[in-house]
């Protein structure tokens, strides 16, 4: 009996080794073959990524809610060292935009006016859905937040998202409860944009860093510190005039622009639903079920 | 090593109970459930002030210190499944994480000897070795997927805080090793 236990252990050993290299070596050709799948966009890919989100968003939801307590409350306390002076800043900027808005009272009145002269249509009604932020981007190569809002809330890929100070980025993937917004400062963000003061067009390009850069800017544009940098509406994707951010810097590495987005304080985002479908196409329609054979 | 291995019952130990399988299997999901919990965390919105996206590699801690310490509870499955999650919460490009978690893995499983019942220095400076290579692999193969050269400047200093995270987070994990895996 014994001696039976030890031959079947000297057989054993080394193919239970053996095993095991070989789970571990399918292994690691498994997650290079979901390198190549995940690269080629493919269908399947993407349903398991919107799958995976809409389990994960409700454990989310519920874990950033003590994580946002405590760091609005770092936040404020930071922010009650500062009140003072922040009063009397705010006070000289309320007295400023009064005029703006005075400004801009009259020339929205002087708009319809000319618009209805002209017959010229106005603009689409845009209906926005509010998301809370339930997650940020975890990996050092992407710059994604997720949303608790999806598709049964009407969010569609290609929206844009919004916070009061301007276009954060675009919904990227949309699960049934929750999408992933693509940052204006990821890699792998492309946005056609103008200066708004010289309508000179170019394409916002992010690169993983606070700052995203203009490409495509034509050698005879004129910029400078400071000049407001809007959506252009080219190639339908984004409405236009959406600010994003301005001129922060010219250097050698391109045009650098500082969004108007303050990313340390993103808790909800407002998802623009302009009804265009844009340059990225949502996911085709599963087949219809084929009739049952008798 | 800490602990000693459950047994496999003899004519001499009386079977285990219902409930102390249970038990038994709780404990021995541990290292799982902190790497997995530890993959999920960077995504939560903290909004910490002067909030830099600075993502110390957790798991990749994690992984190896179970890997050297309890490699029968830390199995290449669970490495793999841990990397596709991870880069699933992440929106990060697939397979990348479950790469250098399965290649740290696969390493480390060959030199534990050099780590187990070894001072913490030497745990500490074989983690270096392993997070730079990770920190190296990880870049060139996202520099590959996005088709340029990414900028190396987040991913060094990413280096630095993991490694300097680690001694805080192997205190963790120690005392979660003798308090819930002691005798399992």
């Amino acid at each position: 009996m014994k001696a039976r236990t030890e031959a079947v252990f000297r057989f054993a050993a080394p193919l239970k080794a053996a095993m095991a290299r070989f789970a571990f070596l399918s292994l690691v050709a498994a997650a290079f073959a979901l390198m190549l799948l995940g690269k080629g966009e493919i269908v399947v890919v993407e349903r398991a990524r919107t799958a995976l989100l809409d389990v994960l968003a409700p454990v989310f939801d519920v874990l950033s809610r003590p994580a946002e307590a405590v760091s609005s409350t770092i936040t404020e306390a930071g922010q009650i060292l500062h009140v003072y002076r922040e009063n009397r800043v705010l006070r000289e900027e309320v007295a400023r935009l009064e005029r703006w808005q005075e400004a801009a009272r009259r020339l929205d009145g002087e708009n319809q006016a000319l618009r209805s002269l002209l017959n010229f249509p106005a603009d689409p009604q845009t209906r926005s859905i509010t998301g809370r932020v339930i997650g940020d981007s975890g990996g050092s190569f992407v710059r994604t937040i997720l949303v608790g809002v999806g598709s049964e809330q009407g969010v569609a890929k290609g929206q844009a998202a919004v916070t009061g100070e301007g276009l954060v980025g675009r919904v990227s993937e949309v699960g049934e409860r929750s999408a992933r917004i693509l940052l204006i400062t990821d890699l792998n963000s492309r946005i056609p944009v103008v200066v708004e003061s010289s309508r000179t067009r170019a394409v916002l390009a992010g690169d993983n860093t606070a700052r995203p850069r203009l490409l495509y800017l034509s050698p005879e544009a004129r910029l400078s510190p400071g000049d407001r940098i809007v959506t252009s509406g080219h190639g339908g994707a984004l409405p236009a005039g959406l600010p994003i951010g301005v001129v922060a810097e010219i250097g050698e590495h391109g045009v650098q622009v500082q969004p108007y987005a303050d990313w340390t304080r993103l808790d909800f985002v407002r998802l623009l639903d302009y009804g265009l479908t844009g340059i990225l196409p949502s996911l085709p329609a599963p087949p219809p079920p084929k009739a049952v054979r008798k | 090593m800490i602990g000693t291995r459950a047994m496999p019952p003899t004519s001499l130990t009386p079977p285990l109970t219902l409930l102390q399988r249970f038990d038994l299997t709780l404990r021995c999901m541990t290292p799982f459930v902190i790497t997995l919990l530890l993959a999920l965390a960077p995504v939560l919105p903290l909004h910490l002030p002067h909030d830099t996206d600075l993502v110390p590699a957790f798991t990749l801690m994690s992984v190896f210190y179970w890997t050297v310490y309890r490699p029968d509870l830390m199995p290449a499955s669970a490495v793999f499944a841990i990397g596709v999650i991870q880069d699933f919460a992440a929106g990060a490009p697939l397979g990348i994480t479950s790469m250098i978690l399965l290649g740290t893995h696969g390493v480390v499983l060959g030199q534990r000897r050099l780590f187990v019942g070894k001072p913490f220095a030497m745990a500490w400076s074989g983690f270096m070795l392993i997070d730079a290579a990770a920190t190296a692999v990880s870049w060139a193969f996202a520099s590959l997927l996005a088709g340029e050269p990414l900028s190396l400047s987040q991913p060094l200093l990413e280096f630095v805080a993991t490694l300097a995270m680690f001694p805080m987070l192997a205190w963790f994990f120690v005392r979660t090793h003798r308090r819930v895996l002691a005798r399992v």
